[in-house]
């Protein structure tokens, strides 16, 4: 306990510099915007400001870019209450509820009330991530070069298999991604791999074109046509509204408790996240509640329950980036290679070599909160009428901004037509329906995942065993083949399925 | 494919390149009958908006595919077999040291395995593809590849014009004087900011050489 205190005093001394609190405050603000923007996401944003964090120190970067992503959740649930259009697909589910209680005139207090549970939940991952990251620490300290193989095999294919859409697909990207991220100079033979003679490919690809992209470009690309048929309106919000009943309050507070519950879990597991965590939590209340009719037409647990999850996963997402160095999604991938921009390994040495960052970075989650609910509640109405900004006014100065962004990093032409090779791809890829977030992880953890399985089977002396001979290692590894497992039992029964549907068809002709 | 079907067929391309409307947004489900009922060989169908190349496959069960599955399944094999072989000359190295070769040679194998699974198995209940958005695709690509001539001949001025000018012409229904006056505004604002608060090495004039 007292190290827990001695730490936090730590952080808050770090985090309550002029600056870090001035990169705090740009962190949440940004990404309350981005949040009630629909259009515009988390990731998305984060990748645009990447090339400026390299003219920022790594806490400052860090804080600001960790504040967009916790900002963009907290502050996307407004749209979806208001105009039931989700900010970021992390509240698409309140729209149900919220919009329901705003067509009864009390978005108000679906506001206000998401405010108090976002802040809820965020407080109790962030407690959970202070407390349980030192003792995560303490046993990962210990991991071999065998275990870090197989940690990161087991974070990779759970972030392909558990996220929605295709497992296989997933992997595929997966090992896509590896393969971009072993591109450039071997550092064990200084063997120029895939590089084919193009100087820039020597140093590798740039994680910031790669990022820029994949989630600039390419989102900007695929989100121009479908932003046309959005039609902003205004509603207006006055303070009276806002308050709500000592109801509301009585409904809200267990709910808020369960959600923060489920969200903090959903959240340090690979490719699960805030979206899949404010889903479950719904369901969990529907599923609990003594009367399930009320959901959908304006019930304030069904707004209030699946906030409080998808803001308490954001923090918990944290635990598995900080203390292991494996990203669970695209966003922490970012965050990752943020810090890889500024020198700094991820990994369980993170928390002992760097405590500064590390413990200035969770003390400014406990400010940020604190601006975000300042930011949320009162100048509520201020966001409303950003909403009426239309995304044909903003996607060229978003195009610009990628240009120039990218430009600065290295006074560099080439970067930028990399950015639109990366767009190009990433626009297939979506095309495709290849997810980007393995693809990005795969980029991220491919050359260090390389050197551990060499150093791995040096150790051994070339006995790939070495992966199932020690327990820890073993166990990881088996994780990893019972989730493909289940994802190919999955598809074998929805294969079943769709065989069984065929065969009546038939014989109905 | 009947005179009618190619007639949709180039319909849809072409309203997705004019940007008449938000094409492709209602790709909406195609139901399994549709499918099922006499498609044999290769035959182009299109459904609402969403183009379909369905084909039997020595008549399994899956006699509806979706086009873009099949084809990022046969890219991810080939992709993953040329990685492969052109790897092996990095050399393999023994068991006990790796060479360079032999991670990118196995991750390729694994990749054409991998596409091999997409190509025999991503089967849909409701077969759709998503839209190609043409415009944008074009537009923004050609806006970017503008701004790197433009820097490296004109200047960031003309650079930042370009840009803006160019990709606000990626949603339909643009309008040449609103474009322009957006364009102007926007290199202006950006032009202050990048230049004189965040003082970013670009010659405003001339170009970087």
């Amino acid at each position: 306990m007292t190290e827990i205190l001695a730490n936090m005093a730590l952080g808050f001394d770090v985090a309550f510099s002029p600056l870090h609190l001035w990169y705090c405050f740009l962190g949440v603000f940004l990404g309350t915007v981005v949040g009630v923007l629909p259009g515009i996401g988390a990731l998305a944003t984060i990748s645009l400001l990447l090339p400026i964090t390299y003219h920022l120190s790594t806490l400052a970067a860090i804080i600001m870019l960790a504040g967009v992503y916790y900002g963009a959740v907290f502050g996307s649930s407004t749209a979806s209450i208001l105009l039931k259009l989700p900010g970021t697909p992390a509240s698409a589910v309140v729209c149900e509820d919220g919009y329901a209680m705003t067509k009864k005139g009390r978005g108000g207090v679906a506001l206000f009330m998401t405010a108090i549970a976002s802040y809820v939940g965020g407080t109790i991952g962030i407690i959970l991530l202070t407390v349980f990251s030192p003792i995560i620490v303490k046993v990962a300290i210990q991991f071999g070069p065998a275990e870090y193989f197989a940690l990161m095999v087991l974070g990779l294919v759970a972030a392909s298999t558990l996220s929605s859409g295709s497992a296989a697909k997933g992997l595929a990207m997966v090992v896509f991604g590896i393969l971009l991220g072993l591109v450039g100079t071997d550092v064990n033979s200084g063997i120029f791999r895939f590089t084919f003679d193009f100087f820039v490919l020597l140093e590798g690809i740039n994680l910031i074109v790669v990022v820029v992209g994949l989630f600039g470009v390419a989102e900007v690309i695929a989100t121009i046509i479908p932003s046309q048929s959005q039609k902003a309106q205004s509603t207006k919000v006055t303070w009276r509204k806002l308050l709500p009943t000592k109801d509301d309050w009585s409904r809200s507070w267990f709910p808020m408790l369960r959600g923060s519950g489920i969200g903090s879990f959903c959240g340090t597991l690979p490719g699960v996240g805030c979206t899949v965590a404010s889903f479950m939590a719904y369901a969990l209340e529907v599923r609990v509640s003594h009367n399930p009719a009320r959901f959908g037409k304006g019930a304030i647990e069904g707004v209030t329950a699946p906030e409080s999850a998808n803001n308490s996963a954001v923090q918990t997402a944290f635990i598995p980036t900080l203390t292991l160095g494996i990203p669970g999604d695209a966003v922490m991938a970012v965050m990752i290679g943020a810090l890889m921009i500024h020198g700094i390994a991820p990994g369980p040495l993170l928390m002992v070599e760097e405590p500064d960052l590390f413990w200035g970075l969770i003390a400014s989650f406990w400010i940020g909160n604190l601006m975000l609910i300042v930011l949320n509640v009162p100048f509520v109405g201020l966001w409303v009428r950003l909403l009426k900004v239309p995304y044909n006014k903003l996607y060229p100065a978003i195009v610009l901004f990628v240009c120039i962004g990218i430009f600065s990093i290295n006074n560099n032409v080439y970067d930028i037509v990399l950015v639109l090779i990366f767009g190009v791809i990433g626009y297939f890829m979506s095309f495709f329906s290849l997810p980007p977030a393995p693809f990005l992880l795969g980029f991220i953890l491919g050359p260090l995942m390389e050197e551990y399985f060499r150093r791995a089977m040096l150790i051994s002396r070339g006995s790939p065993l070495t992966f199932l001979e020690r327990p820890i290692s073993a166990s990881f590894i088996l994780f990893s083949f019972a989730l493909i497992l289940i994802s190919v039992l999955c598809w074998l029964r929805s294969w079943l399925r769709v065989r069984r549907q065929y065969k009546t068809e038939q014989r109905r002709e | 494919m009947s005179e009618a079907d190619n007639f949709t067929l180039r319909c849809g391309w072409i309203r997705s390149i004019i940007g008449e409307e938000a094409y492709g947004q209602s790709s909406r489900n195609c139901d399994l009958k549709y499918f099922t009922k006499a498609l044999k060989g290769i035959s182009y169908k299109t459904d609402h908006n969403s183009t379909l190349l369905a084909f039997d496959l020595k008549r399994t069960y899956m006699q509806f595919r979706n086009v873009s599955d099949s084809l990022c399944g046969i890219l991810l094999i080939i992709g993953g077999l040329i990685v492969a072989i052109y790897s092996k000359k990095y050399g393999i190295g023994t068991m006990a040291n790796i060479g360079s070769g032999f991670f990118p040679m196995i991750l390729g194998y694994m990749l054409s395995g991998l596409g091999a699974i997409i190509f025999m198995t991503e089967f849909r209940k409701t077969a759709q593809m998503k839209a190609f958005y043409v415009r944008p695709f074009v537009v923004v690509a050609s806006a970017i590849l503008a701004f790197v001539f433009a820097l490296n001949y004109l200047g960031m001025v003309a650079a930042i014009f370009v840009v803006v000018s160019i990709s606000s012409v990626a949603r339909p229904k643009a309008r040449i004087i609103p474009t322009l006056v957006l364009a102007f505004v926007i290199s202006l604002i950006s032009i202050i900011v990048f230049k004189y608060l965040l003082r970013i090495q670009m010659p405003l004039f001339g170009g970087l050489h």
